[in-house]
């Protein structure tokens, strides 16, 4: 990160190569759109671009990308609850998203659906810790919140998650 | 007989995944653009600016009471106080701000601050105060509208400096920006409010702790909003 803030090009390679998927895999589980996923990727590399004179030297610079992609998803989440449903092209309203598939067939698809069926808050510090990968110290800086609180809604997530998934295991 | 815990082995589902050509190319074109080194100030740098901020403030309002000859001994006590709480400040930036998101003083501990220190200042202006109103004497005519005067005044030059140390510390915290925001708000209104006492007229409790305190929870909720802002990426 520092050689980027210095300007040298082939360090922003070596930054993106190692932050990029890792982002584009959170952004794709927070938006569950690719398309919506990569826009949010283009505005938090730019906001870490504009933002790269600011970077604090010493910071850890996954959690604080993570934060700024998780910022900006919060920002456009905001803009779309006050925006109007657009048209499309012949007057028509847009067809309604795709539903997640009611009966899971595999045990991943299980857990895809139970993650999904948990509270924000509680799916948020599950899938900062245990999918993207960071600390409790660094999920709880992402959440802006308390390590106990990370602990607790992790702790709480996964009771939930084990109650659906032990009906899914249970033989019909 | 143990059941099998179904969270042992799961399939997480991959951390990773690849963004498509057309976006990395895209983010590369606009990332690497004339790119050129872009060093801003340090955060130590970020700090003494506000604190100097803060000490250009205190000097203006000592100018302001030596040149209205305020009577030296209260002036003295009120800039020693001021002094003082400088050095507050400067201890709450160094704890608060300086150290890189992420390692700073826990949100609890800052929720702390936000609100026990501008109570503190309050009790501390109460204290020092050399005159006590009865509630209506104060409340009614001249005593009520120099407090408000007061007041504005403070709370102008106390809002020039928060904008100026919101400036300073522009897209250095994505983690928490309102509350950084606040804290820098609550340091600005401490050397406004502190600041004012030197160059007060009136050293009477309700004017102290109202004119001159509350700016402070008016600032530190004025920089909670602009830092939200102002100080994330």
């Amino acid at each position: 990160m520092e050689r980027y803030v210095d300007g040298h090009a082939d360090a922003f390679d070596g930054l993106y190569r190692k932050l990029s998927s890792t982002l584009m895999g959170y952004l794709l589980r927070l938006t569950r759109n690719r398309a919506r996923a990569e826009d949010l990727l283009q505005i938090t590399f730019t906001k870490m671009h504009r933002a790269r004179a600011s970077y604090l030297k010493g910071a850890p610079v996954l959690p604080w990308a993570v934060a700024i992609a998780r910022r900006s998803f919060l920002d456009e989440r905001r803009a779309a609850a006050v925006r109007s449903e657009d048209l499309s092209a012949d007057g028509s309203l847009p067809e309604p998203r795709p539903e997640a598939p009611a009966l899971p067939v595999e045990m991943s698809d299980a857990l895809e659906i139970a993650l999904q069926k948990l509270p924000e808050s509680y799916r948020e510090a599950i899938e900062l810790t245990k999918i993207t990968g960071l600390s409790i110290q660094e999920a709880a800086s992402v959440l802006g919140t308390t390590e106990t609180a990370v602990k607790l809604r992790v702790h709480r997530g996964y009771n939930q998650l084990r109650k659906e998934l032990e009906s899914f295991q249970r033989p019909a | 007989m143990t059941q099998k815990d179904p969270l042992a082995d799961l399939p997480w589902p991959g951390a990773t995944v690849t963004p498509s050509e057309t976006c990395s190319k895209a983010i590369r074109g606009v990332c690497t653009k004339s790119l050129c080194a872009q060093r801003g100030i340090s955060a130590t740098g970020r700090a003494l600016l506000t604190l100097g901020l803060s000490m250009l403030l205190l000097v203006y309002y000592t100018y302001y009471a030596v040149a209205e000859h305020r009577p030296s001994a209260v002036m003295r006590t009120a800039l020693l106080g001021a002094m003082g709480w400088l050095g507050a400040q400067a201890l709450l930036v160094f704890v608060t701000l300086v150290r890189p998101p992420g390692k700073r003083g826990s949100r609890a501990l800052r929720l702390g601050m936000l609100l026990s220190v501008p109570l503190l200042f309050i009790a501390y202006l109460g204290l020092v105060s050399t005159e006590h109103f009865d509630i209506a004497k104060f409340a009614h005519g001249y005593p009520a509208g120099h407090a408000l005067g007061c007041g504005l005044i403070a709370l102008f030059l106390g809002a020039l400096i928060a904008g100026g140390a919101l400036v300073a510390w522009r897209r250095t915290d994505p983690y928490n920006p309102g509350l950084s925001g606040a804290m820098i708000g609550m340091v600005a209104g401490l050397a406004s409010g502190s600041g004012m006492s030197v160059a007060c007229s009136s050293h009477e409790t309700f004017h102290s702790c109202i004119a001159h305190g509350a700016i402070v929870f008016v600032l530190s909720l004025a920089g909670f909003g602009l830092g939200r802002r102002l100080l994330a990426p």
